[in-house]
């Protein structure tokens, strides 16, 4: 009450300064975001500016060598450790891996989570036993998690040793060690790692479907399998956009794994070699840093380009009811 | 009384946290800045060492010599870090501008870092104290030498040698192989007897040794020419890889082991190729396995691969004079002395004596070349491994394979530094 009795009283200050009134909440606002906006502009869009500038230069360990232009570019354009046309099939170049990467897991690992997210949103007992149960491996840190996968994808490992039995015959594959399966057992243990973070992504949307139309569907007597292809597949959609989007940011930048499977060095036969491993490499053991700001400029350029697409592709992310 | 919920006043309490958080931050970091610069008023000098441990004995090592260096140079001070990963760990410091004084350099990333400008060259300082440095192995010290200049000292070497399993070959009834006709058939006797095979690495870490054996190289020696697609090499890569296709021979992956060293302890492996570096793990980790060290095998020639690392001063070192001093002090006889004794590595020089039971190590130096490059072949080195596993899997053929490795040796040649 007394706050309304002073509003009435400034009232016809108030109007009289209703434009510094306006700016003073701006002010205030800004206030509050100028210490994350600073953090921002410091460790985010200074270092991506200043990588695009030392991609035109001969950049060393201690720095600038010399401006060089496109050249950087240039030579990436001709690098077949980095891409090659026309691609193929295990070809070995970083960017193919890495797209062969992302074509593989993105879809399963929404395939997988979508899966998840249906059996736990559905009423079944010890839902929330279900729901920790499989959002428990996205807690597992990747790098541990790689680590123990190779002991288990040894030769004589514990996947090995259980394919064995099934088959009745000693299995002695090498599942990291060979350029047939190495990358694809990245992909098989990234989609498993993964699938709860995707399952809590697309739980969230499922539960906020309202339940109406879900009621009206069961009064028209539909089936349970086109109520989920005619009403819950497409009420998803901002569920599925955002889960596409961050999954193939997420699978662009595969690092971690590629790095400990491979030792850094893409082996076996190039299979693990990924294209921000390359920059790694590249800055790191060769320290071309010049060389190495230039994939990353265009690894920027394709993930942006990437983002674009499937912006244009899903429309835009709302949908009414 | 006014009510706080004036906009300024909102404003003011933001803005206040911030310069609180600010502050607080500033001032503990002045404050670690100060608590740093204390030992200044001791006279004493503070200089730092980066170094990595391969193994526990290295570490001691360290440590030991550290203490004698400091024992023997009072106004010294040593701060010993321990990086790992050692590259990534060094490149941050040398690009900050506060690199340690005096720090190891690896053969293979010699090369690099000297072109990069990153070293100190030392041949001077070191006539200057009359420092001399006609005991090192010449092939370990030209390992360090870049455009006629010194730029480190070796602390120590190894080769690569023959390690078997004596009771697997008993076993088969073989004698130990010289050649590599001998090695052949020693696999197949151990094929047939049951025993484990023997382990090979598709690396090139290893097969370059058996490209030397054949007549081979991967440079010419004045590393301005890549040779790697030769007739030699060809030999002897066909030759290595069928040793793997015939199944007389594994790799590690096969195995089920990080190294053929693991495999020699776990008796999956009977014949394997390492440096003295299995010496101290197998004593500490499998002592009940029976193997003993041989020569590397030959064929035409004689060859091995040296692997070393030096001590370097940093060129952006502020205690230049007293890294030095360090420098002289650890590689020098009474350093070694210690080092050699305690880390259970072979010595750089001839006239400290090597630990018990190296002498194999030890005869192979005459015959082995520095495992070292040419600026840039970080990469170079990677595409080999590749080229030569996408060999060994027959996803091309050897001789697409070294013609490969030859394109991206002349292409890092020709970019040079």
């Amino acid at each position: 009450m007394a706050v309304a009795t002073e509003a009435r009283r400034v009232g016809p200050r108030r109007l009289q300064t209703a434009g510094s009134a306006k700016l003073r909440e701006a002010l205030v606002g800004y206030a509050f975001v100028a210490v994350p906006m600073a953090f921002f502009v410091l460790f985010f869009l200074f270092p991506i500016g200043y990588a695009i500038y030392i991609s035109f230069y001969d950049w060393g360990i201690l720095g600038k060598i010399g401006y060089v232009g496109f050249r950087n570019y240039h030579d990436l354009w001709h690098d077949h450790r980095f891409w090659r046309w026309p691609p193929h099939f295990h070809d070995g170049t970083a960017i193919t891996n890495t797209f062969y990467y992302t074509a593989v897991v993105v879809p399963c690992q929404m395939a997988l989570g979508l899966s998840l997210a249906l059996i736990v949103n559905a009423r079944i007992r010890g839902k929330a036993f279900f729901r920790a149960a499989y959002y428990f491996p996205s807690l597992t840190s990747s790098a541990a998690s790689a680590a123990i996968a190779i002991y288990i994808l040894n030769s004589g490992g514990l996947l090995n040793a259980f394919l064995g039995r099934i088959v009745g015959h000693p299995v002695h594959t090498p599942w990291f060690g060979q350029s047939s399966t190495a990358l694809e057992s990245i992909m098989g243990l990234n989609v498993w790692l993964t699938s709860g973070t995707v399952m809590l992504f697309y739980l969230a949307t499922l539960q906020s479907i309202p339940t109406d139309v879900y009621e009206a569907a069961a009064i028209d007597g539909t089936s349970r399998w086109r109520t989920f292809r005619k009403i819950t597949f497409p009420l998803l959609r901002p569920g599925h956009f955002f889960v596409a989007v961050i999954s193939i940011i997420g699978c662009l930048k595969i690092f971690d794994q590629a790095f400990i499977v491979g030792g850094g060095k893409g082996s076996p036969a190039y299979s693990t070699e990924t294209a921000v491993l390359y920059l790694y490499q590249t800055a790191i053991f060769d320290a071309q840093w010049g060389y190495a700001a230039a994939v990353g400029v265009v690894l920027f350029l394709i993930i942006f380009a990437f983002t674009l697409l499937q912006r244009l592709l899903f429309g835009r992310a709302e949908i009414g009811y | 009384m006014r009510r706080p919920s004036h906009w300024w006043l909102r404003l003011g309490v933001v803005l206040a946290s911030v310069g609180l958080v600010v502050g607080l931050t500033a001032g503990a970091t002045m404050a670690k800045t100060g608590a740093a610069g204390g030992p200044a008023v001791q006279q004493k000098t503070t200089i730092t060492f980066a170094h990595w441990n391969a193994t526990g004995a290295e570490l001691a090592a360290v440590k030991a010599t550290v203490k004698a260096f400091e024992k023997a140079n009072p106004s010294i001070a040593v701060n010993d870090i321990s990086l790992d990963p050692y590259p990534e760990g060094m490149l941050a410091r040398f690009a900050a501008r506060k690199p340690p004084d005096i720090f190891y350099v690896d053969s293979n990333v010699f090369p690099d870092w000297v072109s990069q400008g990153v070293l100190e060259p030392i041949g001077d300082d070191l006539a200057k104290a009359h420092f001399s440095t006609k005991k090192f192995y010449p092939r370990l010290l030209s390992a360090f030498r870049y455009k006629g200049k010194l730029y480190g000292l070796p602390k120590d070497w190894s080769p690569l040698a023959m390690e078997v399993n004596t009771t697997a070959l008993a076993k088969a009834k073989v004698k130990v192989p010289k050649t590599w006709a001998q090695l052949t058939a020693a696999g197949k006797a151990l094929k047939a007897a049951g025993q484990p095979p023997m382990c090979l690495g598709v690396d090139l870490a290893r097969i370059l040794a058996f490209m030397y054996e054949n007549k081979g190289a991967f440079l010419n020696s004045s590393k301005t020419k890549a040779v790697v697609n030769s007739k030699a090499n060809l030999g002897a890569v066909t030759t290595y890889i069928g040793w793997l296709k015939s199944g007389i021979a594994q790799t590690p992956a096969q195995l089920g082991v990080s190294w053929c060293g693991e495999g020699l302890g776990k008796e999956k492996a009977s014949i394997i190729f390492e440096g003295n570096w299995i010496t101290d793990y197998m004593n500490t980790s499998f002592p009940s396995v029976t193997w003993k060290t041989y020569p590397m095998v030959r064929n035409k020639a004689r060859g091995n691969l040296g692997f070393t690392v030096s001590y370097s001063i940093s060129k952006d070192s502020k205690h230049k004079a007293q890294a030095v001093q360090m420098l002289k002090y650890l590689t020098g006889p009474a350093g070694m002395k210690i080092w050699v004794k305690t880390s259970g590595f072979l010595p750089s020089r001839s006239d400290v004596k090597p630990p018990s039971g190296r002498a194999i190590f030890l005869k192979e130096a005459p015959i082995t070349h520095p495992w070292q490059f040419a600026p840039g072949f970080s990469k170079v080195y990677d595409t080999a491994n590749n080229e030569l596993q996408s060999a060994y899997e027959g996803k091309e053929s050897i001789s697409a394979a070294l013609k490969n490795i030859q394109a991206a040796a002349t292409d890092a040649l020709n970019r040079g530094h």
